[in-house]
C-alpha cells in the first residue's frame, strides 16, 4: 500500500514539473516543540494558505474535536493523554508543525484556491497519531491490539477522503493506516511514516470529509482512537508563463465518451494519466480527436508536454 | 493502613477488658440494626447464602449459593450482579441497613466484601424501593452483623492456586452490657494463571494481575437495659489490586487502590408494642486508578452522611412502621472537575395484616433529590398458605433507581435533567414443601414482569460532539424461576440435591443508534439461562459437594459470549479437639479445565485449587 501511493506521488509529480506547488505545511503557525493549539485560546477555525479546518474546543470541559496544530513529540506514551502527536514525532520531513484530528464523526477541512489561473490539488500526507498507533500495535483498556489475541485476526483502520471531484459528483479516496488482511501475517502493517495521499481527483473548492473506520468496533461505535495526522497539503498551481503558453489548450467535450477533442496550438505530447496514476495513453498531436472508447470509466489527467513546459487538463470518461 | 487497624484493635481490646462486668442480659431475638418489618420481605424470593467457603469473596458466595449471574472479570477483579435481569446498578446492597453502592457509578465491586462482612447475608430477589429506596429494583442483598453472645474466636485459614492466601479471624467477646465482635480479613493472590488465545499458540501466563484486600470490621453493641441497645459498627479496608492486560492487550501496568472507612451507630427502644430505631452512618470511601504507560490518574473520592428513623408499633394482627432517611453525599472527581453533592430525604411507611394463612404487607416511599421528587413508589404484597405445605406469594411493586452523579455530574455529558429509572413489576410465587418420612423436599417457582420506563444509557449528544447520559430507553424484563431441593437424611447419612434454572428475557424496547441497541435486544452480559446443580453427601464428618453450574450466552460490548458449564468440587471434613472444632475443606474450581469467558476479552482461570482450614474455639 505504501508502495502504491510512493509510485502515485512520483507520477504526478513528473508530469507537473512546471506547475508552481503551494504547500500548506502548518509552519505558519510558529510553534515550537511540544506545543500545539486546540482552540483553548477560543480559535475556532485554523486557516492557512488555502485551507479552513475547524476546531470545537469546550471551555467548560476542557475537551476538543476538530483540528488542533500540533508540534507534539510524544512517540512513546499511549493513550489520551497523549492526543497530539504524530507517530513520527514531527511533521513532513522532520518539520515541526502539522495538524491532528479527532472527532467521533466524519472530520471535515474546506479547501479554497484562489487563483487566476488553472489549479489542481494535488495531495497530502497522512500518518498514524501515536495514540492510534499505539492503541493498534499493543491493545488497551478499550480497544484491541489488531491481529487480536492469535495475531490472525484481519483488522484494518481505514481512512477514507470523500469530497466533490472535477466532474461534480461526490468521489474518494483510502488509505488503510492499518490492515492486518493480508493472508501472509508478515505483511500486515500499521502506517509509521508520512504517506503521501493523492486528492488529484477533487476539486479545488471543496469540503473534504476525513471518514475513519476500524474492524474494532462494538456496541459503542469505533474501538481504535479516532485520530490521525495530516500535513503538507499541496495543490498545483499553473504558473504565469505556463498559463500564458497554454492558454488554449482545451479539451472538449467534459464528461466524454468515446472521443476527446484537444484543441492546440502547437504540437506537442499528449499524455492520459488515470486516477492511480499510471500512464495509460501517450501521442503527439496537435488539434485531434482521441480515441478514448477503450478507456474505463473514471477521472483521467491530461498532460501535454511543449518545450515550454507541461499543462494538465481534467476529464471525465463516461 | 495495616499498622491503623491492627492498632485501633489493640486499643479496643484494652479497653475491652477494662469495661468488662458480670452482669449478662439476654437480648431479644432481633437483629439491633434491622427493622424486622422493614427488611421482611416474605413476598420476594429469598436466599440466605451460606457459609461453606472458607474467605473469599461475597461475589464468590453469591455465585456458588444462588443462580445469581455475576459478572465478573476473574478472580479478585471487579464484580456486579445481576439479579432478574437488572442492571448492576439496580441492585441494591446494604450493610446494617445502609447502602453501601458508590453513589458515583451506581454499583458496588462485590470482590471488595469478604464473606465474612455480615454473619448473615440475604439475598432477596423482587424490588423493594419503597422499603430501601434508590436501586432496590431487581433485588437486595443485605449483610447483616448479628450480635454473637460469648466468647469465641473463629479463624480460617485458606491456600489457593496462583499464591492465593486467605486469612480471616473473628473474635467474639461478651463482657456484661458489652458485646464485642471483631473481624480481621486479608486476602491476596498473584493471580498468574495460565490461559490459551489459541490452540496453535503456547499458552499465556497472566501479568500485572496480583491483588491485595485487607479488613476490619468491628461490631460493638451495649445495652443500657433490656429496652435500650445501643450498636456500633466500623468497617475499614485497603486494596491494591493490579489489573492485568486483556487477552488482545501487550502489556498492563495500571492498578487500582481502593480504600473505605464505614461506621454506624444505631439506638433501639424496644416497647412492649413498639420499637424505635435511629441510626447515624458516615461511609467514607477512595479509589485511585493510575496508569502509568497513559499518565492517567483517576482519583475519586466521596463521603455519604446517613441518618435514619423509624418506628413500629404493634396491634393485634396490624403491625404499622413509619419512618424517614436522610443521605447527604459529597463526591470528588477530576470527571467533575470539582465535587458533586446530593441530597436525598425520604419517607416511607408500611403496614402489615397476618394471621394464620395470610399475610398482607403493604409499603410506600417518598424520596426527593434535591428539589426533585421521585415518583411515589408502593408496594403491596400478598402470601397465603392453605396448607402447611403450600404457600402462594403474589407481589406488585414500583421501584425506582435514580441517576448515579456520574450520570448527573460528569464532563463532558452529565445531565441534571435526568428522570429517575421507573417502573412496575409484578410477580407471582408458588412454593411447595413436603417431607414424607427421611426425605423432605421444597420446590419453588417465580413468575415475574417488570417495566422499567427512563432507561438511562450514554449515547451521542445531538447538538454536542461527546456522550451524555440519557433517558433513551425502556427496558421489559420477564421470567421465570425455579428451585427443587431434595434432602434425605437417616442418621449420619445426609445426600441432598439441590437444582435451580432461571429462564429471562431483559430486553431493549426502542432501537438507538449508538449504543446499537435493536428492539428486543438483550441487555448486555445478561444470560437469558441460567442453571445449577448440586449435589451433596455427607457421612458423619466427612462432606462431598459437587456443583454445576451452567450459564447461556450473553452478548458483550463486542462480540457474543458463548454459554458454558462449570463445575465445582469440594471435600470437607470436620471434628473437634476439646473445646475445639475445626475443620477441613479441599475445593477444586473449574474441574474440567474449561476454558470461558464472562467478559470478553478477559481470561478465566482453568481448573485450580484451594485448601482450607478452619479452627473454632
Amino acid at each position: 500500500m505504501k508502495r502504491f501511493f510512493t509510485i502515485m506521488a512520483f507520477a504526478f509529480t513528473l508530469l507537473n514539473v512546471s506547475a508552481q506547488e503551494t504547500t500548506v505545511d502548518f509552519e505558519d503557525f510558529d510553534l515550537s516543540p511540544g506545543e500545539f493549539l486546540n482552540g483553548s485560546d477560543g480559535t475556532t477555525l485554523f486557516t492557512s494558505e488555502f485551507l479552513s479546518l475547524p476546531i470545537n474546543y469546550n471551555t467548560m470541559f476542557n475537551s476538543w474535536t476538530g483540528w488542533a496544530i500540533s508540534a507534539a513529540t510524544d512517540t512513546t506514551t499511549a493513550g489520551f493523554t497523549n492526543g497530539f502527536s504524530s507517530i513520527t514525532g514531527g511533521g513532513v520531513n522532520g518539520s515541526t508543525t502539522y495538524a491532528t484530528s479527532f472527532n467521533f464523526v466524519p472530520n471535515q477541512l474546506d479547501v479554497s484556491v484562489e487563483t487566476e489561473y488553472d489549479a489542481n490539488l494535488n495531495g497530502v500526507y497522512i500518518t498514524n497519531s501515536t495514540y492510534a498507533y499505539l492503541s493498534m500495535l499493543d491493545g488497551d483498556s478499550f480497544a484491541k491490539k489488531f491481529g487480536g489475541a492469535d495475531g490472525t485476526e484481519p483488522d484494518f483502520f481505514l481512512l477514507t477522503i470523500k469530497g466533490e471531484n472535477i466532474a461534480g459528483d461526490q468521489d474518494s479516496v483510502e488509505l488503510y493506516l492499518a490492515d492486518y488482511r493480508f493472508d501472509n501475517n508478515n505483511e500486515d502493517y500499521i502506517v509509521d511514516e508520512w504517506t503521501f495521499v493523492e486528492l488529484s481527483k477533487f476539486s479545488t473548492f471543496n469540503t473534504l470529509e476525513f471518514q475513519l473506520t476500524s474492524s474494532d468496533i462494538g456496541v459503542y461505535g469505533v474501538n481504535t482512537p479516532q485520530y490521525f495526522c495530516i500535513d503538507n497539503f499541496t495543490v498545483d498551481i499553473l504558473s504565469n508563463t505556463e498559463a500564458e503558453s497554454f492558454a488554449d489548450f482545451k479539451v472538449f467535450p467534459n464528461p466524454a465518451v468515446d472521443f476527446l477533442n484537444i484543441e492546440f496550438k502547437e504540437a506537442a505530447e499528449v499524455t492520459i494519466i488515470n486516477a492511480n496514476g499510471q500512464i495509460v495513453l501517450i501521442k503527439t498531436a496537435t488539434n485531434n480527436q482521441l480515441d478514448i472508447s477503450n478507456l474505463h470509466s473514471g477521472i483521467y489527467n491530461i498532460v501535454v508536454s511543449t518545450e515550454n513546459g507541461n499543462a494538465t487538463r481534467r476529464f471525465v470518461k463516461m | 493502613m495495616n499498622r491503623v487497624l491492627v492498632l485501633t484493635y489493640l486499643l479496643f481490646l484494652s479497653y475491652l477488658s477494662t469495661a468488662q462486668v458480670d452482669t449478662t442480659i439476654v437480648i431479644e431475638d432481633i437483629n439491633i440494626t434491622d427493622s424486622n418489618i422493614r427488611s421482611s420481605n416474605f413476598n420476594g424470593t429469598i436466599i440466605e447464602l451460606g457459609k461453606e467457603l472458607t474467605g473469599g469473596s461475597v461475589a464468590q458466595l453469591i455465585e456458588q449459593n444462588s443462580n445469581t449471574y455475576i459478572k465478573n472479570y476473574g478472580q479478585g477483579s471487579l464484580s456486579t450482579f445481576s439479579i432478574r435481569g437488572g442492571s448492576a446498578g439496580q441492585s441494591l446492597v446494604l450493610w446494617n441497613g445502609l447502602p453501601l453502592h458508590s453513589p458515583m457509578l451506581g454499583l458496588l465491586d462485590l470482590s471488595l466484601i469478604p464473606s465474612n462482612a455480615g454473619d448473615k447475608i440475604t439475598l432477596t430477589k423482587g424490588g423493594s424501593s419503597a422499603m430501601w429506596g434508590s436501586g432496590a429494583v431487581s433485588g437486595v442483598l443485605a449483610i447483616n452483623s448479628i450480635r454473637q453472645e460469648g466468647f469465641n474466636v473463629l479463624s480460617t485459614t485458606s491456600l489457593g492456586s496462583f499464591g492465593t492466601v486467605n486469612q480471616n479471624l473473628t473474635i467474639n467477646l461478651t463482657k456484661g452490657k458489652w458485646q464485642s465482635t471483631s473481624k480481621f480479613s486479608h486476602e491476596s493472590s498473584d493471580r498468574d494463571f495460565d490461559y490459551e488465545v489459541s490452540p496453535l499458540l503456547p499458552k499465556i501466563k497472566q501479568t500485572n494481575a496480583s491483588y491485595s484486600r485487607n479488613h476490619f470490621i468491628q461490631d460493638l453493641y451495649f445495652d443500657v437495659n433490656a429496652n435500650n441497645q445501643f450498636a456500633a459498627h466500623i468497617w475499614a479496608y485497603k486494596a491494591t489490586t493490579q489489573i492485568p492486560p486483556a487477552t488482545v492487550q501487550n502489556k498492563s501496568v495500571a492498578y487500582q487502590d481502593d480504600s473505605a472507612i464505614r461506621s454506624i451507630l444505631s439506638y433501639k427502644h424496644i416497647g412492649k408494642k413498639y420499637l424505635i430505631e435511629s441510626k447515624l452512618g458516615y461511609f467514607k470511601d477512595h479509589n485511585d486508578f493510575y496508569d502509568p504507560s497513559t499518565l492517567l490518574e483517576a482519583l475519586n473520592i466521596f463521603d455519604t452522611w446517613f441518618g435514619e428513623i423509624n418506628g413500629q408499633l404493634q396491634q393485634g394482627n396490624h403491625t404499622f412502621s413509619i419512618g424517614s432517611t436522610f443521605n447527604y453525599t459529597n463526591a470528588t472527581s477530576e470527571g467533575y472537575k470539582g465535587a458533586a453533592s446530593e441530597r436525598k430525604i425520604g419517607i416511607f411507611a408500611t403496614h402489615l395484616y397476618e394471621n394464620k394463612k395470610f399475610k398482607i404487607k403493604s409499603s410506600f416511599r417518598q424520596e426527593v433529590i434535591d428539589s426533585s421528587f421521585v415518583p411515589i413508589t408502593p408496594n403491596i404484597g400478598i402470601s397465603y398458605k392453605p396448607y402447611s405445605w403450600v404457600n402462594v406469594n403474589l407481589k406488585a411493586s414500583r421501584d425506582f433507581r435514580t441517576p448515579t452523579l456520574n450520570d448527573r455530574f460528569w464532563k463532558p455529558g452529565g445531565n441534571q435533567d435526568l428522570l429517575p429509572e421507573s417502573g412496575w413489576s409484578q410477580e407471582i410465587g408458588l412454593t411447595l414443601d413436603k417431607k414424607i418420612g427421611n426425605i423432605s423436599s421444597e420446590y419453588s417457582t417465580t413468575a415475574f414482569h417488570r417495566d422499567i420506563k427512563n432507561w438511562i444509557l450514554w449515547s451521542p449528544g445531538q447538538d454536542v460532539p461527546y456522550w451524555v447520559a440519557q433517558n433513551i430507553n425502556n427496558v421489559v424484563s420477564q421470567g421465570i424461576e425455579q428451585t427443587l431441593s431434595i434432602k434425605y437424611l437417616n442418621n449420619n447419612v445426609s445426600l441432598k440435591l439441590d437444582l435451580g434454572y432461571d429462564y429471562i428475557r431483559s430486553e431493549f424496547q426502542s432501537p438507538l443508534t449508538l449504543p446499537k441497541v435493536e428492539a428486543g435486544d438483550q441487555l448486555l452480559y445478561n444470560p437469558k439461562q441460567n442453571g445449577r446443580t448440586s449435589l451433596s453427601l455427607e457421612v458423619d464428618n466427612w462432606k462431598l459437594k459437587y456443583q454445576h453450574s451452567f450459564t447461556g450466552m450473553t452478548k458483550g460490548v463486542n462480540e457474543l459470549l458463548p454459554s458454558f458449564h462449570i463445575g465445582n468440587l469440594t471435600a470437607f471434613y470436620k471434628s473437634k479437639l476439646g473445646n475445639t472444632n475445626y475443620s477441613i475443606n479441599i475445593n477444586i474450581y473449574n474441574v474440567y479445565n474449561k476454558r470461558y469467558f464472562i467478559i470478553e476479552r478477559r481470561p478465566i482461570a482453568g481448573r485450580n485449587y484451594n485448601i482450607g482450614i478452619t479452627i473454632k474455639y
